[in-house]
């Protein structure tokens, strides 16, 4: 029942499919498979690329939990062969649980949900292994962008424990695992775990009420349409890997920020940039993406800002096009009248990525300036970015005259008389 | 500490004649003709002033009578005799002003010294948070560094203050204190958070032993001078008390977390508590609904619920009792508004929110629906008031039966987390950047 009830839910889901670069796989919603079972259809990318399209019927019917982007092992991949143990890992799972608005043990806890991840996110900590696993040999990245897994069913969950607010509950996850074009139905035990929003647990990290999902089983090679002989040794790789799957989900879409100031509209062509640069590593694409990005973001000073820190110092990026970062940072410097202590932190910080300690340096004393009012936490992190730069800039050799006085604040408030009917 | 009155343009502008007469007093409730308090006359979120609401707007929307900039804060909006009284940032400063309500022009505005306290987090602003309270012939403030000043509402300048933090030893509960100041007779009542560690992390959870975490604190309104302080809570106080009447019995109603307290508003005298099921509400900052029946509706997010609670006098003294807790409405720090046996409020936090609909006498969900962001709900002219952190407006039906819109437009884009006011079909709303009035009786073709 409930498999139908997805594959209705699912229907349109690609009209609003993930634009991704020509030179990548359309990530969009796709029948899964050519061979095995019944392909059903995976729920596309959004515009951000950080999130999946999820059908309005299902959220009528319950909670939206996303995929926390970015931890650590989400999906752990372990081959241990006699001669080689090769682990590969993944932390830019991109996808959503749906569960049922009111929710008990004794229930299906989700109603729908499907998981994207980017095959050239997989790592291995060798580039020489990266290759093999991204590569033709096993998951063929060039030919199939992504692998997916979609829910089909679940069974009712069982309550299996509670901490404090925690309460996890185990159950069977039904559904089709897609990877190298190949498509193979899985049942797999999980646990799930409910975590309501808690600002002594969970707030310091991300706020939003949480779900986790854990899962391990093994997976033969030989299902995706793997042959043996096109590998050799079995000392070097087994027939079956180990799959470890560690998400959190959160009820907060990626595309909302907590900070007014960011609309949805630009934190989307932000996030897009990035899973660009980072989740499929399309260098070309996303340097293509953000020239765009700087041309249209006209006069607004802080999209540009933006978008110049994350590429100077996101971390993960395939590539830093440093001129591109600075290019931004200067514009967003300029159209501020060199008064805006942040914006000249980012300009310092591109600097300072692109080796030039002494304009990184100048650029950071004036931020440091221009701290008068500023948040406390912002003002911290731009006076130590200033003893850093001033500090390595002195180990390098580089000789750079005496910073001037920090500004102080107005004791009157900097705005007092500046209301007006 | 310096104060600044910034403008006087008092009577030339406004016309309205100054009052000599100094007076303390409740707040005006005479013909609900104004809105003198967080909350409104008898802080329900019920406008009994509006009148004559549209059904329909034309597809910009309701017309905006006027509109300007103003400093960041959520403070929202009181009116009297055709003036507007708010609040807003100015640097490290907090700023009280007033405006003329037709033009929005700034009658006065004064700035006092607010610098943000040790280790407040800044991620929801800077504050204010709170709305101020009108009393006989003056406006009583609260800011988000726990300041508390009571000015001449006329002239803006500053009859009195204190500084909670450094005198009580208060707290700015982690993102700034909200709690709006409430009035009964000659007293302004003010909750205190009590200073204490540093705030919960996961390095640092919560100490499993209660210590004070807040107590109460009544000044006079005319000289500032403190009346009385009550005993100490175990539990921090966000959401703002209101004072009602239980068995005759006038008293103070507060939320402090899980706990509800009944307090005589002229002593400091606790009459009763009630520990709400599951004490998960630690975290409450919507502000109770207290019915004519006697029923109080508390709510709060973050993995809580709401409950309902009814208290009765009895021969002792009071009894509380809870009567039904429903997990799924989680108010974070919005309104919600009874109408009727049912509660109308916007469950959820930072993410996504239901607007839904409960029954009061029973706690089961009538609907919920999507379709707003976080929102503040209210009551005028019978109809339901929506207002989301996106700035849409949106007037609706109130029915246990679904959620059945008017008519619908953004006004707002800067995090609309202020509650509107509504006088007659004039809205004046604000968000972060921007405060604006509506005409919201206009007639026009439906909307979408």
């Amino acid at each position: 029942m409930l498999n139908l009830i997805y594959i209705v839910a699912t229907l349109g889901a690609g009209a609003a499919g993930w634009s991704q670069s020509a030179s990548a796989p359309a990530a969009s919603a796709e029948k899964t498979a050519p061979e095995g079972p019944a392909a059903i259809e995976v729920p596309a990318r959004a515009d951000s690329g950080q999130s999946l399209v999820i059908a309005e019927s299902l959220l009528d019917q319950g909670d939206a939990y996303h995929v926390v982007a970015g931890e650590d092992g989400q999906i752990v991949v372990t081959s241990d062969a006699p001669l080689r143990k090769t682990v590969a890992t993944c932390n830019r799972v991109v996808g959503f649980v749906v569960v049922p608005y009111e929710f008990e043990a004794g229930q299906k806890m989700f109603l729908g949900g499907a998981f994207r991840v980017p095959v050239a996110s997989l790592t291995t900590g060798s580039s020489e292994q990266d290759d093999l696993v991204r590569g033709p040999m096993l998951l063929n990245g060039a030919a199939h962008a992504e692998a997916t897994f979609v829910i089909t069913d679940v069974t009712p969950a069982q309550a299996a424990g509670q901490d404090g607010e925690f309460t996890s509950y185990t159950f069977d996850v039904r559904g089709q695992l897609t990877a190298r074009g190949q498509t193979k139905e899985l049942e797999l035990p999980v646990q799930a775990t409910h975590i309501p929003q808690n600002f002594r647990r969970t707030f310091s990290r991300y706020p939003g009420d949480f779900v986790s999902l854990r899962a391990q089983f093994d997976l033969p090679l030989a299902d995706f349409g793997w042959k043996r002989g096109r590998f050799p040794s079995k000392d070097l790789l087994t027939d079956s890997v180990r799959v470890d799957v560690c998400l959190f989900l959160n009820s907060i879409p990626p595309e909302k920020s907590l900070d007014p100031s960011i609309s949805t509209a630009d934190r989307t062509r932000e996030l897009k940039l990035m899973t660009l640069l980072r989740d499929f590593r399309d260098a070309a694409a996303g340097y293509a993406y953000a020239r765009e990005q700087i041309k249209s973001a006209g006069q607004n000073a802080a999209v540009l800002n933006r978008l110049a820190w994350a590429i100077a110092a996101e971390p993960g990026l395939v590539k830093r096009d440093l001129a591109v970062a600075l290019e931004a940072a200067n514009r967003a410097v300029e159209l501020s009248g060199r008064n805006d202590a942040a914006f000249l932190d980012t300009l310092a910080r591109v600097l300072y990525e692109r080796g030039d300690l002494r304009a990184a340096v100048e650029a950071q004393r004036e931020a440091v300036a221009k701290l008068a009012g500023s948040d406390p936490q912002l003002a911290g992190g731009i006076r130590a970015g200033l003893e850093r730069y001033e500090s390595e800039a002195k180990a390098a050799g580089i000789e750079i005259a005496a910073s001037t006085a920090e500004a102080k604040p107005d004791p009157a408030g900097s705005a007092s008389g500046s209301t007006g009917g | 500490m310096s104060f600044q009155v910034v403008s006087r343009q008092i009577a030339s502008a406004s016309g309205f004649v100054m009052s000599l007469i100094v007076l303390s007093s409740a707040p005006t409730f005479a013909g609900d003709t104004d809105w003198t308090q967080w909350g409104g006359p008898k802080r329900d979120f019920v406008c009994r002033a509006a009148k004559n609401l549209a059904t329909a707007w034309p597809e910009s929307g309701p017309e905006r009578l006027w509109s300007r900039e103003i400093g960041d804060g959520y403070s929202s909006i009181l009116i009297e005799d055709g003036v507007l009284y708010t609040m807003c940032r100015r640097g490290e400063s907090d700023a009280v002003l007033a405006l003329e309500s037709k033009s929005g022009k700034t009658l006065w505005e004064t700035t006092y010294d607010a610098p943000t306290r040790p280790g407040q987090n800044l991620a929801f602003g800077p504050g204010p948070h709170a709305t101020p309270l009108l009393v006989g012939d003056r406006i009583i403030t609260s800011g988000a560094t726990l300041k508390i000043n009571c000015l001449d509402k006329k002239t803006g300048k500053m009859l009195w203050s204190h500084d909670l933090y450094d005198e009580m030893e208060g707290d700015v509960l982690m993102f700034g204190y909200g709690p709006s100041p409430t009035a009964y007779k000659d007293l302004v009542i003010i909750t205190v958070p009590v200073r204490g560690g540093p705030p919960p992390s996961p390095d640092n959870p919560l100490p499993a032993a209660p210590e004070p975490k807040s107590f109460v604190a009544a000044f006079k309104q005319s000289d500032g001078s403190k009346v009385w302080t009550s005993e100490k809570f175990t539990r921090i106080g966000h959401p703002s008390p209101l004072v009602v009447t239980i068995g005759g019995v006038e008293q103070l109603l507060m939320q402090l977390g899980g706990e509800l307290v009944g307090m005589d508003p002229a002593t400091g005298k606790t009459l009763w508590k009630l520990t709400l099921s599951g004490d998960k509400a630690g975290f409450a900052m919507s502000t109770p609904q207290f019915g004519e029946d006697g029923v109080v509706v508390v709510s709060a997010a973050y993995g809580a619920g709401t409950w309902a609670a009814k208290v009765e006098k009895t021969a002792s003294g009071f009894e509380a009792k809870e009567l039904w807790f429903n997990k799924y409405l989680r108010v974070q720090h919005g309104s919600f508004v009874r109408v009727g046996d049912y509660v109308y409020g916007s469950s959820g936090d930072f993410g996504p929110a239901l607007l839904m609909c409960v029954d009061v006498r029973t706690g089961e969900t009538r609907w919920r629906e999507r379709g707003f962001a976080k929102a503040n709900c209210m009551l005028a002219d019978g109809k339901l008031i929506i207002l989301d952190e996106n700035g849409d407006l949106a007037i609706a039906d109130p029915s246990p039966e679904g959620l059945k819109v008017r008519c619908r437009a953004n006004i707002l884009t800067h995090q609309a987390w202020t509650v509107p006011t509504i006088i007659g079909s004039t809205m004046y709303v604000r968000d972060r950047k921007t405060i604006m009035a509506l005409e919201l009786g206009g007639k026009g073709a439906p909307v979408g």
